[in-house]
């Protein structure tokens, strides 16, 4: 998923994360985290034509035209095969909702939710009639009404945009967010979906109670260089059963999208 | 006033709360604001009281505030639970809006429409369904959960509408 997603990619992997890890983005503000996201996602897709996977991407911090805006600026295909799941919209719809509803709200649960559940999408794709994508199951074995029903694909990634908004909700609600954020990132890992859970960050140090959670930490940043120029690059910081570089490498915003320059010296 | 008279005053008084309530008190240490215990102590000495029964006081008002706040939740909640119970129509509102959003999601959000259209849930029914509120009730799911699932609310919603 890693090696090909990104153009020149390949020098900072050798080999793939196994499906499944949980990785956390994280960087300051401007950084690129979302984009450089979607950009991995996007072009994993665009070269699965035929497997139909899916990718459920929970934006808390900006609306879903906002976030595909950003995404089209830098050059970045966008993909139907992404559902942008915009939950802060959808939460504020319901702002008067507390004094109707005693029970604790489950947001972990909405969350987790969206990112197990297929979901539909548009045709056209090219489908064999009898069987679902889902599982490669028979059609009528998974409950589709009849072999015109529309197509639902398995989610294959899942990306939480961000922990900080994310925690901002669950922690006006709950006392236990420590506990809750580790039975998140464990259920995640049990459904096999690699996540990516987008985390803005001031300094890395002063964070940690994520890390030991989590397979992987991408870290994304910018860099000033001798002429006062500023340079944004990336670099991971850990990823479990993987061999990678951990140098930093400069990024680039190309028309097409993200690449991998070079190593940064 | 020396300390220890005082100390014994307080003493005095604690054994008379305890006889007024029959209950027993306990001596506790806390820490707190520095600048608040100032402001307190201003407080007491203008009211001519003590810390202790201005904080038991405040204790005392916090935690009736809140259990009637409880009481009035918990009321609106139930008077919510019998409107779904004797409504069907509620109820089969619910059940479509359930595919696309957990509960208690769904009755949050059908709750906060038919308050936005200052419609009753116990008198909620098919006639209320308009456009305007269909499309307020699908909005919210397209933003969740993308613009298939919308479309499929959308049409189960009219569905029921057409009974």
């Amino acid at each position: 998923m890693f090696r090909d997603a990104i153009p020149g990619m390949d020098k900072v992997f050798q080999t793939e994360p196994p499906e499944g890890s949980v990785i956390l983005i994280v960087g300051n503000a401007g950084t690129l985290k979302s984009a450089f996201t979607y950009n991995i996602i996007s072009n994993d897709l665009a070269r699965r034509p035929n497997d139909l996977s899916q990718c459920i991407f929970v934006t808390l911090e900006e609306t879903r035209e906002s976030l595909l805006r950003n995404i089209k600026t830098m050059g970045i295909p966008i993909s139907e095969r992404i559902q942008v799941s915009d939950v802060a919209s959808f939460l504020r719809a319901m702002e008067s909702w507390t004094s109707h509803v005693s029970d604790d709200k489950d947001y972990i649960g909405l969350i987790l939710e969206k990112a197990s559940r297929p979901f539909k999408i548009y045709p056209p794709y090219d489908l064999n009639p009898l069987i679902y994508p889902y599982d490669n199951k028979p059609k009528d074995k998974v409950g589709a009404k009849d072999d015109t029903d529309t197509p639902i694909m398995r989610p294959r990634t899942f990306v939480l945009d961000s922990l900080n908004a994310f925690n901002s909700i669950v922690y006006n609600n709950s006392r236990n967010i420590r506990r809750e954020m580790a039975s998140l990132m464990n259920k995640l890992r049990e459904r096999a979906v690699t996540s990516f859970i987008v985390m803005e960050v001031g300094d890395l140090a002063q964070h940690k109670p994520e890390h030991f959670l989590v397979d992987g930490i991408i870290e994304l940043g910018m860099v000033e260089t001798e002429r006062h120029r500023f340079k944004r690059y990336m670099k991971v910081r850990k990823m479990r059963s993987t061999r990678h570089s951990i140098e930093p490498f400069l990024l680039e915003v190309t028309g097409e999208g993200i690449k991998v320059v070079e190593e940064l010296i | 006033m020396p300390p220890q008279e005082n100390q014994s005053e307080d003493d005095n008084e604690i054994l008379g709360e305890i006889r007024r309530r029959g209950a027993p008190v306990i001596k506790t240490t806390i820490e707190i604001d520095k600048d608040l215990y100032l402001k307190m102590k201003e407080e007491v000495a203008r009211s001519n009281s003590s810390i202790r029964d201005f904080l038991t006081n405040a204790a005392r008002e916090k935690l009736t505030h809140e259990d009637k706040q409880l009481d009035k939740e918990t009321s609106s909640v139930s008077t919510i639970e019998r409107a779904i119970q004797n409504n069907t129509f509620m109820k089969k509102v619910l059940g479509v809006l359930e595919q696309e959003v957990r509960p208690p999601f769904n009755l949050a959000l059908l709750l906060t429409k038919l308050e936005d259209l200052d419609i009753k849930p116990e008198e909620f029914s098919p006639s209320d369904l308009s456009d305007e509120f269909l499309q307020s009730l699908v909005k919210p799911v397209d933003a969740l959960s993308g613009p298939v699932a919308a479309k499929d609310l959308m049409e189960a919603l009219v569905q029921l509408r057409r009974g």
